[in-house]
């Protein structure tokens, strides 16, 4: 019984929000697919508290167990809990440092304003008051001020660099890459050489820079740098073309796919059993 | 071009070629430590051109006007509909079996569409801190070309909850940061930020009967129904055009599902370099109205909006960076020839 429950609602599903799509009738069109939404919001919330709880478990058992690296896993459950609680702790017991940012008007007369912001560092970023003052040109005004969550401060003083930074790190191992693994081995991997070089050549103005530029350039067709027009071409002839194919190719693959799971023929959500 | 010029450049291509042939045996300092060398040259590439005062001029390609037009012609769009509301309402008054309901729900509709006169644009902010700095400046010059031409702008996320607080951010920021374009913009009154919800198709799916009923609140926690802008939206009816900015392959999908199949909204997206080249085909067929590709397109979009970005500033790196990747391949490929024909 225990396995035949999942396939029966999965069933029951898939043929109800089949036939859902294609019924112009009002409790079935919207009031139907309004409760399915709410329902899948509120799955979609359960399933980051199975997430949480996942991630618990798999670093306390390596802390348990003093597996290798379990001193990061220490660190992890700690911001875990960190980030939990200073999301739920109210505002006013956030940092409320002095203001350390002006703003200025550039434009006589007007009230628009530019804003100069400088970092303690426990700063954060004021907002700025509304006003109908007309301001003189190059005139500085102090801006309100606001206090801002700990959760925020932890956003763009911590969360904010490190992503940054751990992205930005792939920039370096695609050029050590690039020296190792670029190479033409074959005729196929020559041609893609010379699409990879066309396409990097033609995304940036190459003819601007000074010294290389205008021997690289190759000149212009139709009013377009060289090395842009043919990126261009290659972007919307052969690219396009095969990611049509690739795109038809994966719907139809989907679409099997999705009949075999709503027939029961296949069961993934049963763990591979 | 003199004797001894002709002799110096021979020698130097002759040494360096011996020298990729020593690289190739990997006997010099350069086969141990090629990558700390290739990794400080990349970071003076990056680096250096950024203390560059002078931008660089940027080609317009069709794509991005696309976008830039789309924007612009949202307001015109807006009297459009507007207009075409009207002649219903008068086509079904005429009708000798007139269909009240039907004519309340347009007029309804009609009232909501005139409270934003300049019309309304989404911009869906589904990028992360790693891929900020393409996608970021596309959201900056969307959000003021949008503010300029008096268009209400709703934000939302849909991807992940990390983009939320960057997306607030960036808003807020470019709301009060006016650089003499246009008035400073309140939030309620001229922009609302809804935050994120998980399971997009859902979310985006019931936008479509009503954004209120989705939402609840905004970001900030006010009730959407005590919030001013939230008077003339209740669902992508009052809603011109989406603009999807993300990193991720297959956030775009969900909203030609649902955005421009089901509700026919115009669709643009901003994606990074890497994953742009996928939706090209979604540009010639017009399912989306234009395509951002990457930091060149964020540079692209600010050159053609005037805006004065950082997009432009960003090309200089990687223009060189550029170059530097090119001069790679060049290398690598003549070392490994020399291998080669050495076997």
């Amino acid at each position: 019984m225990r396995n035949k429950i999942p396939p029966i609602i999965c069933f029951v599903c898939g043929i109800v929000f089949l036939t859902q799509f294609f019924v112009p009738w009002d409790p079935v069109e919207n009031d139907m697919m309004q409760w399915a939404t709410n329902s899948m919001i509120v799955v979609g919330v359960f399933a980051l508290a199975i997430g949480l709880a996942s991630l618990v478990r798999l670093h306390g058992t390596k802390i348990s167990r003093r597996a290798p690296g379990w001193g990061y896993s220490v660190i992890t459950l700690v911001c875990v809990v960190i980030i939990a609680i200073i999301g739920i702790v109210p505002a006013k017991y956030s940092p409320n440092t002095p203001p350390t940012t002006v703003a200025k008007t550039d434009i006589i007369g007007n009230t628009n304003l530019i804003l100069e912001t400088s970092h303690s560092l426990f700063g954060y970023q004021p907002t700025t008051e509304i006003t109908n003052t007309i301001l003189v040109a190059g005139s500085k005004v102090q801006t309100g001020t606001r206090s801002i969550p700990l959760f925020d401060w932890f956003y763009n003083y911590m969360l904010y660099p490190l992503s940054a930074t751990t992205f930005s790190l792939l920039a370096f191992y695609m050029m050590s890459a690039t020296y190792r693994a670029v190479r033409a081995k074959s005729w196929e991997a020559g041609l893609l050489l010379v699409a990879a070089i066309i396409v990097l050549l033609g995304q940036v103005p190459i003819g601007q820079i000074p010294f290389v530029g205008k021997y690289i350039s190759c000149g212009s067709i139709n009013g377009i740098s060289t090395f842009d027009y043919l990126k261009g071409l290659i972007l919307q002839y052969p690219n396009t073309a095969a990611k049509r194919g690739i795109i038809i190719g994966v719907s139809l693959g989907a679409l099997a796919t999705s009949v075999k799971i709503i027939f029961g023929i296949e069961k993934p959500y049963m763990g591979g059993k | 071009m003199s004797t001894v010029s002709i002799v110096s450049i021979v020698s130097t291509v002759s040494t360096l070629i011996k020298q990729l042939h020593l690289m190739a045996k990997k006997e010099t300092w350069w086969g141990r430590y090629y990558r700390p060398v290739i990794y400080f040259i990349v970071l003076l590439c990056v680096l250096i051109p950024m203390f560059v005062e002078k931008g660089l001029d940027i080609q317009v390609s069709k794509p991005t006007k696309g976008v830039y037009d789309a924007v612009q012609n949202i307001p015109r769009k807006r009297q459009e509909t507007i207009k075409s509301v009207e002649q219903k309402i008068l086509l079904e008054r005429e009708k000798e079996n007139a269909n009240e309901e039907k004519i309340t729900e347009l007029e309804e509709h009609l009232a909501r569409l005139k409270v934003h006169s300049n019309g309304v644009f989404l911009i869906c902010f589904d990028f992360d801190p790693g891929t900020a700095p393409e996608l970021a400046p596309m959201a900056e010059t969307a959000l003021r070309q949008a503010f300029k031409n008096g268009i209400i702008v709703l934000g939302n996320v849909g991807g992940t909850a990390v983009s939320a607080q960057l997306a607030q951010n960036i808003i807020e920021r470019v709301a009060n940061e006016t650089r003499g374009m246009y008035e400073p913009k309140i939030n309620g009154k001229d922009y609302l930020f809804f935050g994120f919800r998980p399971s997009p198709m859902m979310v985006y799916m019931q936008m479509g009967e009503s954004i209120v009923s989705t939402y609840d609140t905004d970001y900030a926690g006010t009730d959407l129904d005590e919030i001013p802008i939230m008077k003339g939206i209740k669902n992508f009816e009052e809603i011109e055009m989406v603009l999807e900015l993300t990193g991720y392959v297959g956030m775009p999908e969900v909203w030609l599902n649902v955005a421009k199949t089901k509700f026919n909204r115009d669709l643009a997206l901003g994606m990074t370099s890497v994953s742009a080249a996928d939706y090209f085909p979604y540009v010639q067929s017009k399912q989306i109205v234009g395509l951002l590709s990457g930091l060149r397109g964020a540079a692209e979009y600010e050159a053609i909006s005037e805006s004065d970005g950082i997009a432009v500033k960003r090309m200089q790196s990687q223009t060189w960076a550029h170059i530097f990747a090119i001069a790679l391949i060049i290398i690598g490929n003549i070392e490994y020839f020399i291998k080669k024909l050495k076997k």
